[in-house]
Protein backbone atom coordinates (compact mmCIF):
# COMPACT_ATOMS: atom_id res chain seq x y z
CA UNK A 1 0.00 0.00 0.00
CA UNK A 2 2.76 2.15 0.89
CA UNK A 3 4.82 2.01 -2.30
CA UNK A 4 1.34 2.44 -4.22
CA UNK A 5 0.71 5.62 -3.21
CA UNK A 6 4.31 6.49 -3.19
CA UNK A 7 3.71 5.75 -7.17
CA UNK A 8 0.75 7.32 -7.66
CA UNK A 9 2.62 10.26 -5.83
CA UNK A 10 4.38 10.74 -9.21
CA UNK A 11 1.41 10.49 -11.69
CA UNK A 12 -0.03 13.10 -13.44
CA UNK A 13 -3.56 14.79 -12.48
CA UNK A 14 -5.12 13.52 -15.82
CA UNK A 15 -3.62 10.05 -15.15
CA UNK A 16 -5.01 9.75 -11.50
CA UNK A 17 -8.28 10.50 -12.66
CA UNK A 18 -8.94 8.08 -15.54
CA UNK A 19 -7.73 5.69 -12.70
CA UNK A 20 -9.93 7.07 -9.99
CA UNK A 21 -12.93 6.82 -12.90
CA UNK A 22 -11.74 2.72 -13.36
CA UNK A 23 -12.58 2.65 -9.62
CA UNK A 24 -8.97 2.73 -8.32
CA UNK A 25 -9.95 4.35 -5.03
CA UNK A 26 -6.19 4.82 -4.31
CA UNK A 27 -6.12 7.01 -7.47
CA UNK A 28 -9.06 9.19 -5.81
CA UNK A 29 -7.29 9.66 -2.18
CA UNK A 30 -4.70 11.20 -3.90
CA UNK A 31 -6.82 13.27 -5.97
CA UNK A 32 -8.05 13.60 -2.46
CA UNK A 33 -4.77 14.71 -0.98
CA UNK A 34 -3.61 17.35 -3.69
CA UNK A 35 -6.27 19.39 -2.93
CA UNK A 36 -7.48 19.11 0.44
CA UNK A 37 -5.76 22.09 1.38
CA UNK A 38 -7.04 24.41 -1.29
CA UNK A 39 -10.78 23.32 -0.43
CA UNK A 40 -10.34 23.21 3.45
CA UNK A 41 -9.32 26.78 3.25
CA UNK A 42 -11.30 28.14 0.86
CA UNK A 43 -13.87 26.51 3.80
CA UNK A 44 -12.39 28.81 6.26
CA UNK A 45 -12.57 31.77 4.13
CA UNK A 46 -16.43 31.78 3.00
CA UNK A 47 -17.72 29.87 6.28
CA UNK A 48 -15.09 30.85 8.74
CA UNK A 49 -14.73 28.41 11.31
CA UNK A 50 -13.16 25.33 11.11
CA UNK A 51 -16.20 22.78 12.14
CA UNK A 52 -17.70 24.08 8.60
CA UNK A 53 -14.86 23.92 7.16
CA UNK A 54 -14.15 20.35 7.99
CA UNK A 55 -17.80 19.81 6.78
CA UNK A 56 -17.39 21.03 4.14
CA UNK A 57 -14.20 19.49 2.98
CA UNK A 58 -15.83 15.72 3.32
CA UNK A 59 -18.91 16.76 1.68
CA UNK A 60 -16.74 17.99 -1.32
CA UNK A 61 -14.77 14.98 -2.00
CA UNK A 62 -17.55 12.43 -0.87
CA UNK A 63 -19.74 14.78 -3.80
CA UNK A 64 -16.55 14.55 -5.73
CA UNK A 65 -16.18 10.77 -5.35
CA UNK A 66 -20.05 10.04 -6.68
CA UNK A 67 -19.54 12.42 -9.72
CA UNK A 68 -16.49 11.77 -11.08
CA UNK A 69 -18.03 9.26 -13.56
CA UNK A 70 -19.45 12.24 -15.26
CA UNK A 71 -16.24 14.89 -15.08
CA UNK A 72 -15.35 15.25 -18.89
CA UNK A 73 -12.28 17.16 -18.46
CA UNK A 74 -13.87 20.44 -20.04
CA UNK A 75 -12.57 22.47 -16.81
CA UNK A 76 -9.55 21.72 -14.61
CA UNK A 77 -10.26 19.46 -12.03
CA UNK A 78 -9.70 21.87 -9.04
CA UNK A 79 -12.26 23.99 -10.71
CA UNK A 80 -14.52 21.25 -11.18
CA UNK A 81 -14.08 20.23 -7.25
CA UNK A 82 -14.44 24.40 -6.26
CA UNK A 83 -17.99 24.34 -8.28
CA UNK A 84 -19.06 21.58 -5.81
CA UNK A 85 -17.36 23.33 -3.25
CA UNK A 86 -19.04 26.49 -3.58
CA UNK A 87 -22.49 24.88 -4.48
CA UNK A 88 -22.23 23.14 -0.78
CA UNK A 89 -20.74 26.20 1.07
CA UNK A 90 -23.78 28.62 -0.60
CA UNK A 91 -26.17 25.69 0.97
CA UNK A 92 -24.47 25.75 3.93
CA UNK A 93 -24.96 29.72 4.42
CA UNK A 94 -28.94 29.49 3.45
CA UNK A 95 -29.10 26.90 5.94
CA UNK A 96 -27.52 29.57 8.96
CA UNK A 97 -29.72 32.29 6.88
CA UNK A 98 -26.75 34.56 5.93
CA UNK A 99 -27.78 36.60 3.37
CA UNK A 100 -26.15 35.18 0.01
CA UNK A 101 -26.95 38.52 -2.50
CA UNK A 102 -28.30 41.64 -0.16
CA UNK A 103 -25.91 43.87 1.23
CA UNK A 104 -26.19 45.63 4.75
CA UNK A 105 -27.25 48.63 3.18
CA UNK A 106 -29.02 49.71 -0.15
CA UNK A 107 -26.55 49.80 -3.61
CA UNK A 108 -27.54 53.78 -4.15
CA UNK A 109 -26.85 54.96 -1.00
CA UNK A 110 -23.42 52.61 -0.16
CA UNK A 111 -22.61 53.53 -3.92
CA UNK A 112 -23.08 57.60 -3.04
CA UNK A 113 -21.39 57.51 -0.19
CA UNK A 114 -18.67 55.88 -1.48
CA UNK A 115 -18.18 58.20 -3.83
CA UNK A 116 -18.23 61.44 -2.01
CA UNK A 117 -16.49 61.20 0.66
CA UNK A 118 -13.10 58.69 -0.33
CA UNK A 119 -9.67 60.53 1.38
CA UNK A 120 -6.75 58.20 0.54
CA UNK A 121 -5.36 56.23 2.84
CA UNK A 122 -2.83 53.97 0.32
CA UNK A 123 0.30 55.26 2.14
CA UNK A 124 -0.84 55.76 5.52
CA UNK A 125 1.39 54.07 7.61
CA UNK A 126 -1.20 51.89 9.94
CA UNK A 127 -2.46 50.47 5.98
CA UNK A 128 -0.45 47.28 7.03
CA UNK A 129 -0.78 43.83 8.46
CA UNK A 130 1.58 44.68 11.41
CA UNK A 131 -1.67 46.74 12.44
CA UNK A 132 -3.47 43.81 14.23
CA UNK A 133 -7.06 45.98 13.89
CA UNK A 134 -7.11 47.04 10.73
CA UNK A 135 -6.60 42.58 10.02
CA UNK A 136 -9.73 41.97 12.33
CA UNK A 137 -11.62 44.79 10.94
CA UNK A 138 -10.08 43.31 7.09
CA UNK A 139 -11.76 39.86 8.13
CA UNK A 140 -15.22 40.99 9.55
CA UNK A 141 -15.41 42.82 6.50
CA UNK A 142 -15.14 40.10 4.22
CA UNK A 143 -17.51 38.15 6.36
CA UNK A 144 -19.61 41.12 6.44
CA UNK A 145 -20.18 40.65 2.18
CA UNK A 146 -23.57 38.63 1.26
CA UNK A 147 -22.49 34.96 0.70
CA UNK A 148 -21.78 35.36 -3.14
CA UNK A 149 -20.46 38.50 -3.35
CA UNK A 150 -17.59 36.95 -0.57
CA UNK A 151 -17.17 33.91 -2.99
CA UNK A 152 -16.40 35.85 -5.94
CA UNK A 153 -14.10 38.09 -3.99
CA UNK A 154 -12.51 35.28 -2.37
CA UNK A 155 -12.00 32.69 -5.68
CA UNK A 156 -10.91 36.06 -7.71
CA UNK A 157 -8.82 38.34 -5.75
CA UNK A 158 -7.47 36.00 -3.31
CA UNK A 159 -7.70 32.49 -5.07
CA UNK A 160 -6.79 33.98 -8.57
CA UNK A 161 -9.37 32.56 -10.57
CA UNK A 162 -10.56 34.36 -14.30
CA UNK A 163 -14.06 35.85 -14.54
CA UNK A 164 -14.44 33.25 -17.08
CA UNK A 165 -13.72 30.23 -14.71
CA UNK A 166 -15.83 31.74 -11.86
CA UNK A 167 -18.78 32.60 -14.17
CA UNK A 168 -18.48 28.69 -14.64
CA UNK A 169 -18.22 27.54 -11.56
CA UNK A 170 -21.41 29.60 -10.34
CA UNK A 171 -23.56 29.66 -13.69
CA UNK A 172 -23.27 33.25 -13.87
CA UNK A 173 -22.62 35.44 -16.98
CA UNK A 174 -18.85 37.12 -17.36
CA UNK A 175 -20.27 40.75 -16.90
CA UNK A 176 -22.32 39.74 -13.82
CA UNK A 177 -18.87 38.34 -11.90
CA UNK A 178 -17.26 41.65 -13.01
CA UNK A 179 -19.58 43.52 -11.61
CA UNK A 180 -20.04 41.79 -8.30
CA UNK A 181 -15.63 41.85 -8.07
CA UNK A 182 -16.15 45.52 -8.46
CA UNK A 183 -18.99 45.45 -5.81
CA UNK A 184 -17.35 43.67 -2.99
CA UNK A 185 -14.38 45.50 -3.26
CA UNK A 186 -16.40 48.88 -3.25
CA UNK A 187 -17.86 47.43 -0.10
CA UNK A 188 -14.40 46.58 1.33
CA UNK A 189 -12.83 50.03 0.42
CA UNK A 190 -15.48 51.95 2.18
CA UNK A 191 -15.37 49.66 5.61
CA UNK A 192 -11.31 50.54 5.72
CA UNK A 193 -11.67 53.87 4.81
CA UNK A 194 -14.21 54.69 7.63
CA UNK A 195 -11.54 52.92 10.03
CA UNK A 196 -9.10 55.23 8.57
CA UNK A 197 -11.37 58.65 9.09
CA UNK A 198 -12.35 57.28 11.92
CA UNK A 199 -8.91 56.85 13.45
CA UNK A 200 -7.37 60.25 11.70
CA UNK A 201 -4.85 61.48 13.44
CA UNK A 202 -4.33 58.85 16.18
CA UNK A 203 -1.08 57.97 14.88
CA UNK A 204 0.33 54.73 13.80
CA UNK A 205 -0.87 51.50 16.25
CA UNK A 206 1.63 49.00 14.58
CA UNK B 1 -17.44 65.76 -14.30
CA UNK B 2 -19.12 62.19 -14.50
CA UNK B 3 -16.65 60.88 -12.11
CA UNK B 4 -19.70 57.75 -12.13
CA UNK B 5 -18.92 56.34 -15.68
CA UNK B 6 -15.08 55.72 -14.37
CA UNK B 7 -16.00 54.02 -10.83
CA UNK B 8 -16.69 50.42 -12.36
CA UNK B 9 -13.52 51.02 -14.91
CA UNK B 10 -10.94 51.71 -12.14
CA UNK B 11 -12.18 47.77 -10.96
CA UNK B 12 -11.65 46.65 -14.60
CA UNK B 13 -8.20 48.62 -15.27
CA UNK B 14 -6.98 47.13 -11.95
CA UNK B 15 -7.58 43.64 -13.34
CA UNK B 16 -6.21 44.47 -16.87
CA UNK B 17 -9.34 43.85 -18.50
CA UNK B 18 -9.66 47.27 -20.49
CA UNK B 19 -8.93 47.83 -24.18
CA UNK B 20 -6.68 50.34 -24.87
CA UNK B 21 -9.06 52.86 -25.48
CA UNK B 22 -10.74 52.79 -21.98
CA UNK B 23 -7.59 52.97 -20.53
CA UNK B 24 -6.41 56.22 -22.61
CA UNK B 25 -10.49 58.13 -21.10
CA UNK B 26 -9.55 56.80 -17.68
CA UNK B 27 -5.68 57.33 -17.35
CA UNK B 28 -6.63 61.02 -18.54
CA UNK B 29 -9.40 61.32 -16.03
CA UNK B 30 -7.51 60.10 -13.49
CA UNK B 31 -4.96 62.44 -13.48
CA UNK B 32 -7.25 65.39 -13.56
CA UNK B 33 -9.63 63.78 -10.89
CA UNK B 34 -8.37 63.69 -7.25
CA UNK B 35 -11.08 61.90 -5.83
CA UNK B 36 -10.81 59.00 -8.71
CA UNK B 37 -7.36 58.98 -8.18
CA UNK B 38 -7.51 58.32 -4.69
CA UNK B 39 -10.89 55.39 -5.25
CA UNK B 40 -7.77 53.93 -7.77
CA UNK B 41 -5.06 53.89 -4.82
CA UNK B 42 -7.19 52.69 -1.88
CA UNK B 43 -8.81 50.26 -3.91
CA UNK B 44 -5.75 48.94 -5.30
CA UNK B 45 -4.58 48.63 -1.17
CA UNK B 46 -7.57 46.90 -0.51
CA UNK B 47 -6.73 44.10 -2.42
CA UNK B 48 -3.25 43.75 -2.19
CA UNK B 49 -4.00 43.42 1.88
CA UNK B 50 -6.76 41.04 1.41
CA UNK B 51 -4.64 38.91 -0.77
CA UNK B 52 -1.56 39.32 1.62
CA UNK B 53 -3.62 38.39 4.61
CA UNK B 54 -5.64 35.33 3.31
CA UNK B 55 -1.77 34.13 2.39
CA UNK B 56 -0.45 34.50 5.27
CA UNK B 57 -3.32 32.74 7.19
CA UNK B 58 -2.76 29.49 5.04
CA UNK B 59 -3.23 26.72 7.37
CA UNK B 60 -2.61 22.87 6.56
CA UNK B 61 -5.75 20.08 7.00
CA UNK B 62 -5.59 18.89 10.30
CA UNK B 63 -4.82 14.96 10.56
CA UNK B 64 -8.15 14.24 12.12
CA UNK B 65 -10.00 16.07 9.55
CA UNK B 66 -8.36 14.29 6.77
CA UNK B 67 -8.57 10.69 8.51
CA UNK B 68 -12.22 11.32 8.26
CA UNK B 69 -12.52 11.81 4.72
CA UNK B 70 -10.94 8.90 4.08
CA UNK B 71 -12.52 6.56 6.86
CA UNK B 72 -16.35 7.76 5.19
CA UNK B 73 -14.84 7.00 1.68
CA UNK B 74 -13.69 3.42 2.57
CA UNK B 75 -17.28 2.88 4.39
CA UNK B 76 -19.08 3.93 0.51
CA UNK B 77 -16.22 1.99 -1.12
CA UNK B 78 -17.65 -1.30 0.96
CA UNK B 79 -21.39 -0.14 0.78
CA UNK B 80 -20.30 -0.41 -3.29
CA UNK B 81 -19.00 -3.91 -3.04
CA UNK B 82 -22.47 -5.13 -2.40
Amino acid sequence: MEQKSKALAVLKENELIERAKNKDHAAFEELVKRNQARIYNLGLKLLGNKEDAADLLQETFINAYYALPKFEGKSAFSTWLYRIATNNAFMKMRKKKIPLVRFESDRDASEQKNFTDVPDWSNDPRAHLKNEELKILLEKSVDALPGKYKTIFVLHDIEGFSTEEISKMLDLSVPAVKSRIHRSRMFLRDKLSQYFQSHAGHGAKL
Amino acid sequence: MKCEKYLELISLYLDKELDQMLIDDLEEHLSLCARCLALFHTMEKTVSLSRTYYKQRHCKVPRNVSSQIFYHLRIIYKKEKF
